[in-house]
């Protein structure tokens, strides 16, 4: 039998660590997605809408100072603004809590999470990834020569939704960041950074925790099959059954059905960090007569607020709770899946 | 100066489901170039993925440098794998790939550019296809590609599955030197190939599965002496090869014979099965001188890893 000496060391030059081989696939996942015909225009189309919510979130600022050519031009040449205006302004200097703060939540709660959201975006951007995820690992093999590198299983699987939270902070929680700095540099006080920073951190909260979640069906679904297309319908058809299973279970017997949409479960989650029933809730306590309005009631009922009590905790604990089981599920299919067995 | 083999199995198995694919085996491989062959099925594939991480043994313990390699980073970082597959991202161009996994072998990626260019001009891929997407390449380019990435983190050990499938007789002799040149560097080489006359000429050190189970191990020279013990093939030419096959019937030497030439030369070949090698090879000399034979060639028919190979699996 030949030996060896053991005390042969044959490599030369330094290695990095396994948080570096981590980030190297990260990178890699992110550059790979990027390269996609079509992701640049997602990923622009999330920063240019990121950009006209800022000018929104600026004309709103403007709102709040009369010295400004923009409240003037508003207040007088827009019939609605002439009113609100004022009271805004009014609003700012007696209560800038509700007047700046609350605005700031409500546009935050229906520009993170809805369909005119960059989420919808996002979710797109998700739908073409998905093949160059952990899919194209496996139709080319390739995975067979990463997983005899000095890396994990765990390593490749963290490596991985590296790159896909790097890919839905581009899209989805850089944009979001993007339009809070935008509205509170371009505000004509200083002090809209400290009234709008709760809105900034439920804004966070919410969008981080859809990402860990969205991030992980991803990569679930991803590593389900070594086709494409196969990666990419069974995304959609994810999609599609949760929207299904959310209208069914609407006002239905069977509303525990909802609770298997990540859609409505994601609903829910928001609705508690947000707590928008709560702002609404304050806001009837200190300007009843702003509220009483039938207007008003249709605003709250489109935004799913039907009645001034916030989202039951035992509700949200449940959408928690099935979140985490399907994200779970994702975690065992790629445990499954992106094994060398 | 403390010494240790570089893969050691001990009563190692592998079952997939009710299939056996490694039956209680247990070997030692140490630095050098070693052959593994087997026919299909034989567990080849499955030992290489016990050994480069990939797959879990189902009872007993397999050690590369004394340490497990299943999902063990720390293990994996001395070894290198060129898989049999055609595991390559066909989108994906050789020098950005090889890059990456430099990088992803803990390569800093200042160093990585020149360090996979240096790798690349190694396995004799030409500079002009370097910044050709992986898809485009011929078999035997995708081949070096394999090779290359195998060899990016300078490994300690090197498993090669069918290396030279693909490459043309050009390639498969500089790969041979590349794979010599590593093994006189110090690195463990091990090779699975169905061409055995290459292993032969390549691995001095063989290991041989068949359903499972190691046959054998060892040299290529003392698996010849090993199966010397019982019978050898010679081929000989002789001045008088009839009287030749005569005495060694006589002297119960002779289990059969074949005469290659047929010209009707009384100083033609003949291919000699002889039992007993060691009592042959005593004897001859004196039945040469008592019987006045001139003997002008004798060499052994059982040298190639073929024979071994079919002896050991018949």
């Amino acid at each position: 039998m030949a030996q060896i000496d053991s005390s042969y060391t044959h490599r030369d030059g330094d290695t990095r660590g396994i948080g570096y081989r981590r980030w190297v696939i990260a990178q890699a996942t992110l550059t790979a997605c990027l390269k996609l015909k079509g992701m640049k225009w997602v990923v622009w189309s999330c920063w240019i809408y990121a950009f006209l919510q800022g000018i929104f979130l600026f004309g709103f600022g403007q709102l709040m100072d009369p010295s400004s050519a923009v409240y003037a031009f508003i207040t007088e040449n827009l019939g609605f603004f002439k009113s609100i205006g004022p009271m805004f302004q009014g609003w700012a200097e007696e209560n800038p809590r509700i007047a700046i703060g609350m605005t700031y939540n409500l546009f935050f709660y229906i520009f993170t999470g809805y369909i005119v959201s960059t989420l919808t975006l996002s979710l797109v951007a998700l739908g073409m990834a998905i093949p160059r995820l952990i899919t194209s690992d496996l139709s080319s093999r390739a995975i067979t020569i990463y997983s005899s590198k000095a890396v994990s299983r765990l390593d490749y699987c963290l490596g991985k939704f590296g790159g896909v939270m790097l890919l839905l902070t581009i899209t989805w929680l850089g944009p979001m960041l993007a339009t809070w700095l935008m509205g509170n540099l371009m505000a004509p006080k200083i002090s809209f950074f400290w009234h709008t920073a709760p809105a900034l951190l439920h804004s966070s909260m919410f969008v981080m925790s859809g990402m860990i979640f969205l991030g992980l069906m991803a990569l679930g679904v991803s590593s389900m099959t070594s086709s494409p297309r196969t990666a990419t319908s069974i995304w959609v058809g994810v999609l599609l059954l949760g929207v299904v299973l959310s209208r069914i279970g609407e006002g239905s017997e069977n509303y525990w059905l909802q609770y298997l949409s990540f859609w409505f479960n994601l609903e829910l989650l928001q609705g508690w960090v947000f707590n928008i029933s709560g702002d609404f809730i304050e806001l009837g306590t200190e300007y009843p007569s702003f509220t009483d309005g039938h207007i008003f009631d249709r605003f709250k009922e489109r935004l799913g607020i039907k009645k001034n009590v916030s989202t039951p905790r035992h509700d949200v604990a449940v959408a928690i709770t099935c979140l985490s089981l399907l994200g779970g599920a994702a975690l065992l299919t790629l445990y499954k899946k992106v094994k060398p067995e | 100066m403390s010494i240790a083999p570089v893969i050691q199995a001990a009563e190692l198995s592998r079952w997939y489901g009710i299939v056996m694919g490694l039956n209680n085996i247990s070997f030692d491989i140490g630095t050098g170039l070693t052959g593994l062959v087997g026919p299909n099925g034989a567990g080849k594939s499955t030992l290489i993925k016990i050994i480069t991480g990939q797959l879990r043994p189902s009872d007993g313990e397999l050690t590369v440098f004394g340490m497990q390699p299943w999902n063990n980073p720390a293990v994996l970082r001395e070894i290198g794998f060129c898989p049999e597959d055609d595991a390559l991202p066909d989108r994906l161009r050789a020098r950005t790939w090889l890059r990456g996994l430099a990088m992803l072998s803990g390569i800093a990626p200042s160093a990585a550019p020149d360090h996979v260019d240096a790798i690349l001009d190694r396995v004799k891929l030409e500079r002009v296809h370097w910044e050709k997407p992986l898809g485009q390449f011929s078999k035997g380019m995708r081949q070096r590609v394999k090779l290359a990435q195998a060899l990016l983190h300078h490994p300690r050990l090197l498993v090669l599955d069918e290396p030279m499938n693909g490459l043309d007789p050009m390639g498969r002799q500089e790969v041979q030197r590349i794979l010599k040149q590593l093994a006189a560097e110090g690195t463990a080489v091990l090779i699975s190939s169905h061409i055995l006359h290459e292993l032969e000429a390549l691995c001095p050190e063989i290991l041989i599965l068949n359903w499972g189970r190691v046959i054998a191990s060892g040299s290529q020279l003392a698996l010849q002496r090993r199966l010397q013990g019982t019978e050898a093939n010679l081929h000989i030419r002789c001045s008088d090869p009839a009287r030749f096959t005569r005495v060694l019937f006589e002297a119960d030497l002779l289990l059969g014979f074949d005469c290659t030439d047929t010209s009707g030369d009384d100083e033609g070949g003949l291919d000699l099965r002889v039992k007993d090698p060691q009592r042959f090879s005593d004897s001859l000399v004196d039945l040469l001188t008592d019987n006045d034979i001139a003997l002008h060639e004798l060499r052994s028919r059982d040298r190639s890893l073929q024979d071994i190979f079919e002896k050991m699996t018949e």
